[in-house]
């Protein structure tokens, strides 16, 4: 007897139909999987077999035939298990499956038992996207699945209650979760701006920053407050609409990184891969690619400490998301696109000990190793970084005399998220979403400048001896400021701000 | 392609099995079970399916094939049988 079950395969972020098929003839017993399938598809028989067994079904000696369509579609992992088992269920008579019957995704303990899956989200979304009305998974899953809208989620713990939820007619159904409601109950930030005394220009730097989602470079001695400053970035990014935080979840959930309590990213991410990293691993990579660091960090924060660090084939791998905004990682059989609008926050020491151009202390380089150092940080890559600060040492002093109460992040939050809708207003037509994004075209037509802020630039573009692209960033960061600002127009004030956001610090090229 | 002997075929109500007997003396080697390598399974699956193959007729009436094992332990002068209906199957 033949019987179907709908399923799906992810490829990326995309959801491509996969019918199972089994087929249960009388003929010397053998068990067969076809559809190119990968090895944890393979090793679905003895999952599905085991799990058949101890659930209590039989498993009768036949030739048992399982069909992956469409044929040349790569199937990979283990989410087939269940599938497979309910449609050899119904092959031999052991459950019912209408024709109309869910589509269903989980991987097989040996008990039984029904275990997450990776990429549920994704998933649900193609399908109902394709118009399938409900998909049956894994109770673990069933969360995540329903923030899809119009799609019945039914969770099972196990192949049983699988299996039973068909004949039954009285389906274990999730309630499907409204997202707005996750987003907002959940306090989402543990780190507070308030935390960090002092700073006041890095921390208006970085406002700025995250008002226009520019790319910011800090230098500084260690100690300094770098890190524990761009750990506290996300929380003044504007806060997350439910499109971004289902976004976020939809790369989480492939990667396998969504907590099994938590069915929604509800707080932008904050990534601080450390400097050994391979390349694979900060855009993206492997036979079957999964998301890189730049990935995970999408709609949130790329930290990358001790920048010159880095090993220099990975950082220029960040030129393309940087510029678009997604990767594209390509092998011999897929290729596939995973978002990556990121906010590239970079750190570094200005030398090798540290301390060049600190006040209290000397440096100890000799002069060569400074410029060792500093080099690794090419042009191309620079050119993507719009705004460039010191971050310098608070003394004990300059601590117990700063204000008793720092601004509150969510102040700050308030602030960036007006600036960034009018940022969105003005450039919604193409498809950008803020001002670090904008075309050289779309700076000359879209940024207003008065009279005195034009000739402040062109004096600038003299004296500095600025490059054409240069004079765009400046624009665009000035542009910021005065979105932050509320005013239509750039002034001269936005201008000599922005400028000072470029001011070389000792020892960077 | 099609070498080999099986060594019992039997037929039982609707099921129709095909049994391969292994014999070990002592345990030093290891069960009889064990030694029914992966390789031999392959085989005895094939000529099974040889065997339905030129006899489409011994299907008739029968639900379920099954492939078993014999094993026969052997200690001096005694032996011990057992019997695994369904020891294995054929494919991939």
């Amino acid at each position: 007897m033949l019987a179907r079950v709908r399923s799906e395969a992810l490829s990326g972020l995309e959801g491509h139909a996969v019918e199972v098929e089994v087929d249960v003839a009388t003929a010397a017993p053998a068990f067969t999987i076809v559809g190119l399938p990968d090895v944890a598809v393979q090793e679905s028989r003895e999952r599905v077999r085991s799990a058949i067994v101890n659930s209590g079904f039989r498993f009768p000696s036949r030739r048992i035939t399982v069909n992956l369509a469409p044929a040349d579609l790569r199937k990979e992992g283990p989410s087939f298990d269940l599938p497979i088992a309910l449609a050899f269920l119904a092959a031999t008579g052991q459950a019912a499956w209408p024709e109309h019957a869910p589509a269903a995704l989980g991987e097989l303990a040996l008990d039984g038992t029904l275990r997450p899956v990776t990429g549920a989200l994704a998933v649900a979304e193609s399908l109902g996207r394709r118009g399938v009305r409900a998909l049956l998974l894994p109770a673990a899953n069933a969360r995540e699945a329903a923030l899809v809208q119009g799609l019945q989620v039914i969770g099972a713990g196990t192949l049983e209650e699988a299996a039973r939820a068909m004949a039954d007619g009285a389906p274990v159904v999730a309630h499907p979760l409204s997202a707005e409601e996750l987003l907002g109950v959940r306090a989402a930030y543990t780190a507070d701006m308030a935390d960090v005394q002092g700073q006041a220009h890095a921390k208006r730097a970085l406002e700025v920053a995250a008002a226009g989602a520019h790319a910011v470079l800090m230098v500084g001695p260690p100690g300094s407050g770098k890190t524990m400053l761009a750990r506290r970035l996300p929380s003044i990014m504007p806060p997350l609409s439910v499109d971004e935080a289902v976004a976020i979840t939809r790369v989480y959930s492939v990667a396998g990184l969504l907590p099994a309590d938590q069915p929604l990213v509800v707080a932008r991410p904050f990534r601080a891969p450390h400097h050994t990293i391979s390349s694979s691993g900060l855009v993206g990579g492997g036979s079957s690619p999964r998301p890189g660091e730049v990935s995970l960090a999408h709609l949130g924060v790329l930290f990358l400490d001790e920048f010159p660090e880095f090993r220099l084939a990975a950082l220029e791998g960040l030129r393309q998301p940087l510029e678009d905004g997604e990767v594209t990682i390509s092998r011999a059989l897929t290729s596939v696109t995973f978002p990556a609008r990121i906010m590239l926050v970079a750190a570094m020491n200005p030398c090798p000990c540290g301390f060049l151009g600190d006040r209290e202390r000397e440096c100890t380089c000799a002069e060569h190793r400074i410029r060792q150092y500093t080099s690794k940080l090419s042009g191309p890559l620079l050119d993507r970084i719009d705004l460039r600060i010191e971050v310098a040492r608070v003394s004990r002093l300059a601590r117990r005399q700063s204000a008793p109460r720092e601004e509150p992040s969510a102040a700050i939050a308030a602030r960036t998220a007006a600036a960034r809708r009018r940022q969105l207003e003005r450039l919604c037509q193409s498809g950008r979403y803020a001002n670090a994004h904008m075309t050289p075209r779309q700076v000359r037509q879209l940024c207003r400048l008065r009279p005195d802020a034009a000739d402040m630039l062109d004096q600038a573009y003299e004296r500095l001896r600025l490059s054409a692209r240069a004079c765009d960033r400046i624009v665009k960061v000035a542009q910021t400021i005065a979105d932050l600002e509320g005013t239509p127009h750039i002034h001269a004030a936005h201008v000599a701000e922005s400028l000072s956001y470029r001011l070389r610090p000792p020892g960077l090229p | 392609m099609g070498r080999g002997e099986l060594d019992i075929i039997v037929r039982c109500g609707s099921i129709l099995a095909f049994v391969e007997v292994k014999a070990r003396h002592g345990e030093r080697c290891g069960t009889p079970e064990e030694a029914v390598s992966a390789a031999k399974r392959a085989q005895v699956a094939r000529l099974a399916e040889l065997w339905l193959a030129s006899r489409p007729w011994a299907l008739a009436g029968v639900t379920e094939v099954r492939l078993d094992i014999v094993a026969v332990s052997v200690r001096g002068s005694s032996a011990q049988i057992r019997h695994l209906p369904g020891a294995f199957s054929g494919g991939w």
